[in-house]
């Protein structure tokens, strides 16, 4: 590969790393959800320093083309990334029919207090 | 001087009570509050039969959320001064006045009790004293400050810092993070020696593979908290 567009890579690669770690001190991303991408990310620039490491590991696999083992790598840790949002997604809709459920049950005992006193100040 | 005890609490039908108890019958101006973080044991009810001041989470936040709701129950009701106690009977009542009086004296922001300043009574296992060690040399390098026990749940803050806090507080492992982004801001962070018992009852929360996951995530965490300018507090 061309140094040229490595570098460019590079130079790519940290400043995605760089605004991620901003957003996430702004509090606008959480740290836990974004770790895949950070994880991601450093993978990228390791292979960008050393493309070495997809030559081998093509041939391990007894893949013909090393860009095909990049395509595949990357494809891979892409599903990563969306599994691990699936599973917060999961989380988070456990966590709201939850919550929907307790409002609701606080809103009626709310209610029935509030029956409760009506009439006790009927009756004085 | 307004101070309250925050004790969160995650399935301790065990211990709650009992330490509950233990604050009552051995401080004399501090308010307490259990904050019941869903637990599926009978925490609750526990509590509630006894008539403890007590939180009731709709849902499960773990440790940092528990806490964050216990500072911001402290910000909304003028408390000066808030100390988060756990619930599993590891902290000892007695240190409270005398964290109380160095925050004070000192004018500190935040005062920690340590285990590791006379490394006396329940040191805890090997890999924590190792997570510890490694974090302390961490939080060394990035803010110059040597906190000896930076997971140590056993801390009190004043007002400023609770009113940071109970808006943004680290939701897991929130410990060392924390301490890292007020140092940043300039604040001054002292530690007190203390014992602390091992745990009495109940399970707890962090396991083996959690810790590895733990040390990743909050060591990236502090490295994010050192984007950005540090602030000098102006005195």
């Amino acid at each position: 590969m061309n140094t040229n567009i490595r570098l460019v890579i590079l130079a790519i690669l940290l400043l995605s790393l760089i605004m991620l770690g901003r957003q996430v001190k702004k509090r606008t991303l959480n740290l836990k959800h974004t770790l895949a991408w950070f994880f991601l990310i450093l993978v990228m620039m390791i292979i960008d320093l050393f493309p070495d490491i997809i030559v081998f590991f093509s041939s391990l696999l007894g893949i013909e083309l090393p860009s095909n083992m990049l395509f595949l790598f990357g494809y891979i840790l892409l599903l990563v990334i969306i599994y691990t949002l699936t599973v917060a997604i999961s989380k988070l809709s456990n966590e709201i029919r939850q919550m929907a459920q307790k409002m609701a049950l606080m809103n009626k005992e709310l209610e029935q207090l509030k029956e409760q006193k009506d009439t006790d100040k009927e009756q004085t | 001087m307004k101070k309250l005890i925050i004790i969160p609490a995650y399935n301790e039908s065990d211990n709650i009570l009992d330490t509950v108890n233990d604050i009552l019958s051995n401080t004399t101006d501090f308010d307490y509050i259990v904050i019941n973080d869903c637990s599926t044991d009978n925490t609750r009810e526990i509590c509630e039969d006894n008539n403890l001041n007590i939180i009731n989470l709709p849902i499960n936040l773990g440790i940092g959320g528990s806490v964050q709701t216990g500072y911001r129950y402290a910000k909304d009701n003028g408390y000066d001064i808030a100390v988060q106690f756990d619930g599993d009977g590891q902290h000892d009542v007695r240190y409270l006045d005398i964290m109380a009086d160095k925050l004070l004296a000192d004018k500190c922001d935040m005062v920690i009790g340590s285990r590791f300043i006379d490394k006396e009574g329940y040191q805890s296992s090997f890999m924590r004293r190792f997570g510890i060690g490694f974090f302390y040399r961490l939080i060394k390098i990035v803010t110059g400050a040597k906190i000896t026990d930076p997971t140590s749940g056993f801390r009190m803050i004043g007002r400023n810092i609770i009113e940071i806090f109970a808006n943004d507080y680290p939701k897991d492992y929130p410990e060392p993070e924390s301490v890292v982004s007020i140092l940043r801001k300039g604040m001054k962070v002292e530690e007190i020696p203390v014992i602390m018992r091992e745990r009495q009852g109940g399970i707890s929360s962090i396991s083996p593979w959690n810790s590895i996951y733990y040390m990743i995530k909050v060591s990236i965490a502090i490295l994010v908290e050192c984007l950005g300018k540090s602030g000098k507090k102006v005195s």
